[in-house]
């Protein structure tokens, strides 16, 4: 009987390797092209795997000033928006995960009427506007510095935590910040890096708002300006820069491709063993 | 002692007065220009611009520009600046929809008042009522339309060396084209062995600048349309005769004959989905005998091509003809640029100073520091041409970002912007003169009047219907018979087409488009 089951199990796990593997390789065959296709040479046609192999494209891209400067501007958003967002984040989540706040109930309520009734485009663009915030980084840096998704998440999370821990540190004379400080954040990493990278992601990925709210291009981050490159390229009038180029023109658009996705990819490896039980443990309610 | 200081007292006085009187008359004007980048793949003017420095020290105006996004995400910044009540005061608009909803909404002012006050650039730009009746409402003209300086660049391209080598004949009429298309589908014209290219190589494509996008499959199949008569959108008959082309049984006639190319093969399988980057990496990794291109496509394509086929030779050929003599490759607009000016800009008196800016950019120094850059670094003149010489492609690009506000689509100015392009072999293409071919020998049809057509509240629908509905009959996917074309024509009904018809037409007449 044991011996059935475990070769049962073990079909089973034959079945689901073999799933997940399949899955990979589709997964995995559009983000290989991609490369193959940045680094093919010009006269080459493209192919899976690349039969000859030219930086060009890479070169040509980060010969653009314009690029250099605006993957500057991602990298100062993405960083001082996720400290900006993280401070506001935990010292809001983190009074409301306390049962003892008073209005807690009101306060959530409140903040959850956002989440669901957002004041939309207009509104907001006159709030920038009269804040005289607009052509700014703060623009973009206070928009949404603070989702209400994340905020519940983490709040859920800090009310998970054992109570004796903060009552112990409290009898030992702890203030409500020193609690704060160095008992519940030190025990939160992966509920932080886990928020952290949302809002990262989120305020790499900005488009729109540099679009509304900038009106200097030199202050635009990347997603803007790798569409104005990309859409200069196939335009249907004459493109000098892709007349003189030494790459193909879709070479340069993979390139642009993996250029924004790399600084991404490298800090998923770093968080992620923190990401599962980040986003698991605030998501269920104690 | 004492007269002494007060004259001294009063010298200094008026030379203060002057001096302050002098420095307000010389106070730079600051003018928020929006405009859609000329090349946005070029870097964004920097503070020290130099064009931006040369306009403030001839113009006294202080430029504030900003680079207005291609696409919706254009229209919905100016949609929501306009919202805000904070336009710019001189911008670029490229949705007629919205210029419509501005002018609804009081955001933008009438500028008759500005012409006089920049005579010559009128003279040359805006002294074509027809076209200054796309921009009229109530009897004011709200915006300042441009000609088309680029207009009708594209056609069809042939593989000449191909048509050589397969002892062809350039294709004059639908059969014989669908007879070259098939030779180079199927006599392996690369050599290569293999059977691998394409007679034919055209995508769905509405965004086609300088052509106009009417409905159905695009613009790379509107000349199969032409060949029938019945390209664009509308066929600009007075009264009851008017009526949208798809109406007509000749459309119909045009739509099969696209089914008997991919019937017989001759186009890349998946024409339907592929979009126009696609195609042009296709021509250019010599997969297609015959395609649609533009000039500046193939300008911007050639290095790249080359490398792919060293001794490819590519031409435009004619507009085939269908079988009643009809031959267009499409319809286009002689409209380019619409520029218009915010009611907040007329209302701050800065009227005077966008015409003295416009008009500096009309001709002379103005004109060429937009429309080439920095004479002597960036282009010289040779022959009275403007040629293009620095090496430095980005700094030119930026320098030259307001160029559509200069461009005038006169031969001197294409001859410097469509230079030759030189083969390494020693070959070399006159691209001003494949302009002038494509111009002269497709048979475009003037239908600038489209303009004025309001689009029918569902007009998303509209389009999505139809194009979908040809896709269907192309592919096979819905037989292309007399109860399927009939259903499908019946169905316009359900989408109220009769009344976007009614509305086109009373739109066409009064802006003197048809009779």
């Amino acid at each position: 009987m044991t011996r059935v089951r475990r070769q049962n199990d073990r079909a089973f796990d034959r079945t689901v390797n073999a799933f997940l593997i399949a899955v990979l390789l589709a997964t995995l065959t559009p983000l290989v092209y991609v490369v193959s296709v940045s680094l093919t040479p010009l006269g080459q046609t493209t192919s899976l795997l690349p039969r000859a192999v030219s930086f060009n494209a890479y070169e040509e891209l980060l010969r653009q000033p314009a690029l250099i400067r605006a993957l500057g501007n991602s990298v100062f958003l993405t960083l001082s928006g996720v400290l900006i967002s993280m401070i506001l984040t935990v010292c809001t989540a983190y009074p409301l995960s306390r049962p003892d706040l008073p209005g807690r109930k009101f306060l959530t309520g409140v903040i959850l009427f956002t989440f669901l009734f957002s004041a939309g485009l207009i509104p907001l663009y006159l709030v920038i506007r009269d804040l005289h915030l607009l052509n700014t980084y703060w623009a973009l840096l206070l928009h949404g510095a603070v989702s209400v998704y994340n905020l519940l998440v983490m709040k859920n999370f800090f009310q998970n935590l054992p109570e004796s821990l903060e009552e112990a540190a409290k009898i030992d004379g702890a203030s409500d910040l020193q609690v704060l400080w160095h008992i519940v954040l030190p025990l939160s990493k992966p509920i932080l890096l886990t928020i952290g990278l949302f809002y990262a992601v989120t305020q790499w990925n900005s488009f729109f708002e540099p679009v509304l709210y900038l009106s200097d291009a030199r202050m635009m981050p990347l997603p803007v300006v790798l569409r104005d490159i990309l859409t200069g390229l196939n335009s249907a009038e004459y493109i000098e820069s892709a007349a003189t180029t030494t790459a193909p023109p879709d070479g340069l658009k993979m390139a642009a491709v993996v250029l924004t996705t790399i600084p991404m990819l490298l800090v998923y490896p770093w968080i992620q063993r923190y990401f599962t039980s980040g986003t698991l443990s605030g998501g269920v309610k104690g | 002692m004492t007269h002494l200081t007060r004259t001294t007292a009063r010298t200094l006085a008026l030379v203060t007065i002057s001096a302050l009187l002098g420095a307000h008359a010389q106070k730079a004007t600051d003018l928020s220009v929006a405009l859609y980048a000329a090349n946005p793949e070029a870097p964004a003017p920097t503070a020290r611009w130099d064009t931006g420095e040369v306009i403030r020290a001839r113009t006294g105006v202080n430029l504030k520009f900003t680079m207005l996004p291609t696409g919706a995400d254009g229209d919905n910044k100016l949609g929501s600046l306009a919202a805000a009540n904070d336009l710019p005061d001189l911008f670029e608009i490229r949705n007629r929809n919205l210029f419509y909803q501005l002018i609804r909404q009081g955001q933008v002012a009438p500028v008759s008042s500005l012409l006089p006050q920049m005579p010559q650039r009128t003279k040359v730009r805006y002294g074509n009522a027809m076209r200054n009746g796309l921009v009229n409402e109530n009897g004011q003209m709200y915006g300042l339309q441009e000609p088309a300086t680029l207009s009708r660049q594209y056609g069809i391209m042939v593989r000449q060396d191909w048509l050589e080598k397969l002892n062809l004949k350039t294709p004059t009429t639908l059969d014989e084209f669908l007879n070259v298309a098939r030779a180079f589908t199927e006599r392996d014209p690369d050599g290569n062995g293999r059977k691998d290219t394409f007679g034919y190589c055209g995508v769905i494509d509405f965004d086609t600048a300088g052509i106009l996008p009417g409905l159905g499959l695009g613009n790379h199949f509107q000349w199969v349309y032409g060949a029938y008569g019945v390209p664009g959108t509308w066929n600009y008959r007075a009264g009851a005769a008017f009526a949208a082309n798809v109406r007509n049984p000749n459309y119909r006639k045009a739509t099969e004959y696209v089914r008997r190319l991919v019937e017989a093969k001759v186009m890349d399988p998946d024409w339907a989905t592929v979009k126009r980057s696609d195609l042009r990496n296709r021509w250019q990794q010599g997969k297609c005998g015959l395609f649609f291109e533009s000039v500046g496509g193939l300008i911007a394509g050639f290095k790249n091509f080359e490398a792919n086929n060293p001794k490819g030779d590519l031409r435009f050929v004619p507009v085939p003809k269908g079988p009643s003599g009809s031959r267009s490759m499409g319809t286009f607009a002689n409209a380019g640029t619409l520029l218009v000016v915010s009611k907040k800009a007329m209302d701050a008196e800065k009227g005077p100073a966008i015409a003295k800016f416009l008009e500096w950019a009309n001709s002379g120094e103005g004109y060429y520091q937009l429309a080439f850059g920095k004479k002597g670094a960036d282009y010289t003149m040779v022959g009275g041409i403007p040629t293009v010489t620095t090496t430095n492609v980005n700094g030119r690009l930026t320098n030259t970002q307001l160029r559509f506000l200069a461009l005038n689509g006169q031969a001197a100015e294409l001859k410097g912007r469509y230079g030759t392009l030189k083969f390494s072999d020693g070959r070399s293409v006159n691209v001003y003169n494949l302009l002038m071919d494509t111009r002269r020998n497709n048979n475009w049809i003037d239908r600038s009047g489209d303009l004025v057509v309001p689009a029918a509240p569902n007009q998303a629908d509209i389009d999505r219907y139809v194009s979908e509905s040809l896709v269907q009959f192309v592919l096979g996917q819905r037989p292309l018979n007399d109860g399927n074309w009939k259903s499908f024509t019946d169905g316009l009904n359900g989408l109220n087409f009769a009344g976007y018809e009614k509305n086109a037409y009373a739109a066409l007449k009064a802006g003197g488009f048809v009779k």
